[in-house]
């Protein structure tokens, strides 16, 4: 049986992220990952079995059967080239898009475009959210205003604000951005307040019995307790904004990875639909991973208590 | 000055964890507070810190009642409660960095560091410390305080039984050199007769003090002096008060 150290990761994580309350219990394990940054693909090995090895190889193989796999499919003309291309075919929709481009602009224009809009609507959901939350942590009479617009918009989904955007801001980037806001703003507030409640009691005590004062205990103790959690929400808000902007694109948009799929889709152009599916996942990955790399740097005693 | 706890009543709810406890811990005695688990020992001691105040009656510290925490009585708790994204000489120094004024005595940090016996780790974050250690670390942010009082709730609670001796050892030993006055809680008898000057015993439901009184062996401690008399008479009366 193999495992994958990815999966059993984020299920370290969803544990890690309901509040711990019992917090320095010393960890047995013994620490290695906490100056190093480890390949990006890889979270590092907790034994002296070299298991990232084999999980590689598994991944590598797995991967190569699903490719050799599609191609035989493909070549037995089970289903028609035209609703399954061929991964040659594939391939060769990517070159094309590559250097000539499709529908008027480049696939680096369509990615570029994609993630600005994305750096912008999800760092703005960051900058404003983690402020925002710390205060609804703090202030009862702030979180008593904010809370019911969040308690209501948290079960909407994203994607029916759409119509109501495109009425209001046309198809513009305006809209969009807003969407990944919307979308992911209560994502980042309510895993910043639950940071700030998770603060183990005892760190607040000692602190207390130091001298610390209050806005003291605040910078030098809560705010850095809250860390680990603000970060998997981030993790959590950049799929969110992930799924907004797609979304956005595929409705109401003249480029972008959403709309190169949508326009090609219209046009039976599947190979390109397969190839905007492949490269949303890979940045949508990336993206995820470039948290985790960031988390690492600041926020190294993750998972050490 | 004492501490001098006057008629205390702490009621949590309709719970009432301590009922009339009065105490007088003179300075520079080393009091240990023994009681079963849920006798009030560790709310009396949270008292004694201002983390909370009493429902009646007060406590004072040179003749001042105690409103809230201050770094005059630093708590060791069961926990170390270090932060995890300090290193060992940044956690130490977090008690002298909160206060406004300018800049941090690192001699002293660097001091304390030697003496609780940690120096080369002083970069080790505490997630790559044993648990003893951390609770070295513990004692140390609260030593670099120069607190009157050290108050500390079972710190060795937490510990497997060869650390724990050795860090009762080196505590008879560090209060030796600093000459505060420690007001130590337990639920071990031996520990509590072996470490203290005086010696406090309490009884549950509610909360009272049964005995005080003080333990009359010399103060160069050693461990064949579990087989004292005087240290088993102690024992034997602790024992009936406890219920054992």
């Amino acid at each position: 049986m193999t495992v994958s150290p990815e999966h059993v990761c984020d299920q370290a994580l969803a544990i890690d992220a309901s509040p711990a309350l019992g917090p320095d219990v010393p960890d047995q394990i013994p620490s290695i990952e906490a100056d190093e940054i480890p390949d990006a693909f890889e979270i590092a090995p907790r034994s002296g079995v070299p298991w990232h090895h084999v999980s590689r190889f598994t991944t590598a193989t797995v991967v190569i059967c699903a490719v050799i796999l599609w191609q035989v499919i493909s070549d037995l003309h089970v289903f028609p080239p035209i609703a399954l291309p061929s991964p040659v075919a594939v391939w060769l929709a990517f070159i094309k898009l590559l250097t000539k481009g499709y529908g008027g602009h480049s696939l680096v224009d369509d990615i570029v475009t994609s993630s600005l809009r994305i750096a912008i609507g999800f760092g703005g959901a960051v900058l404003a959210g983690v402020p925002i939350g710390l205060l609804m942590a703090r202030n009862d009479l702030v979180f008593r205003v904010i809370d019911p617009f969040l308690q209501f918009g948290r079960p909407v989904p994203p994607l029916a604000y759409i119509p109501l955007l495109v009425v209001w801001f046309g198809i513009g980037e305006l809209p969009k951005v807003l969407l990944i806001l919307v979308g992911t703003i209560p994502v980042i507030i309510i895993g910043t307040i639950s940071g700030v409640k998770a603060t183990p009691i005892l760190r607040v005590s000692v602190a207390q019995t130091l001298g610390a004062s209050e806005a003291q205990i605040f910078r030098h103790v809560i705010l850095p307790s809250a860390l680990p959690e603000i970060f998997t929400a981030m993790r959590v808000g950049i799929g969110v904004a992930w799924t907004c902007l797609v979304a956005a694109e595929l409705i109401a948009a003249d480029q972008g990875l959403g709309w190169l799929v949508q326009y090609a889709g219209q046009a039976l152009q599947v190979a390109i639909v397969i190839v905007g599916i492949i490269v949303i996942g890979i940045l949508g990955y990336a993206m995820e991973l470039t948290i985790r790399v960031i988390e690492r740097r600041v926020v190294p005693w993750r998972g050490h208590g | 000055m004492p501490i001098v706890v006057e008629r205390v009543r702490k009621d949590f709810g309709r719970h009432r964890a301590l009922d009339d406890v009065s105490l007088t811990i003179e300075d520079g005695t080393f009091v240990t507070i023994l009681g079963a688990s849920g006798c009030g020992k560790s709310t009396l001691l949270n008292l004694i810190a201002g983390l909370s105040t009493p429902t009646k009656g007060r406590i004072l510290l040179d003749d001042v009642p105690i409103m809230k925490p201050g770094p005059d009585r630093v708590v060791v708790f069961q926990q170390p409660g270090l932060y995890p994204w300090l290193s060992l000489r940044d956690n130490i120094a977090f008690g002298l960095r909160m206060r406004r004024t300018a800049g941090i005595d690192w001699g002293r940090v660097d001091e304390v560091i030697g003496i609780m016996g940690l120096k080369g780790f002083e970069g080790h974050h505490p997630y790559e410390l044993s648990g003893g250690m951390q609770q070295r670390v513990a004692i140390a942010r609260a030593l670099v305080m120069n607190p009157r009082v050290l108050l500390m709730d079972e710190p060795f609670g937490a510990l497997d039984a060869q650390t724990r001796h050795r860090m009762q050892k080196f505590l008879l030993e560090l209060w030796g050199k600093i000459g505060a006055t420690i007001v130590f809680i337990t639920h071990d008898i031996d520990e509590a007769i072996m470490l203290g000057d005086r010696l406090v015993v309490m009884r549950a439901r509610p909360g009272r003090i049964a005995i005080e009184t003080g333990v009359p062996l010399p103060r160069a401690r050693h461990w064949d002096m579990t087989l004292d008399p005087a240290f088993l008479y102690l024992k034997r009366q602790a024992m009936a008060i406890l219920g054992e």
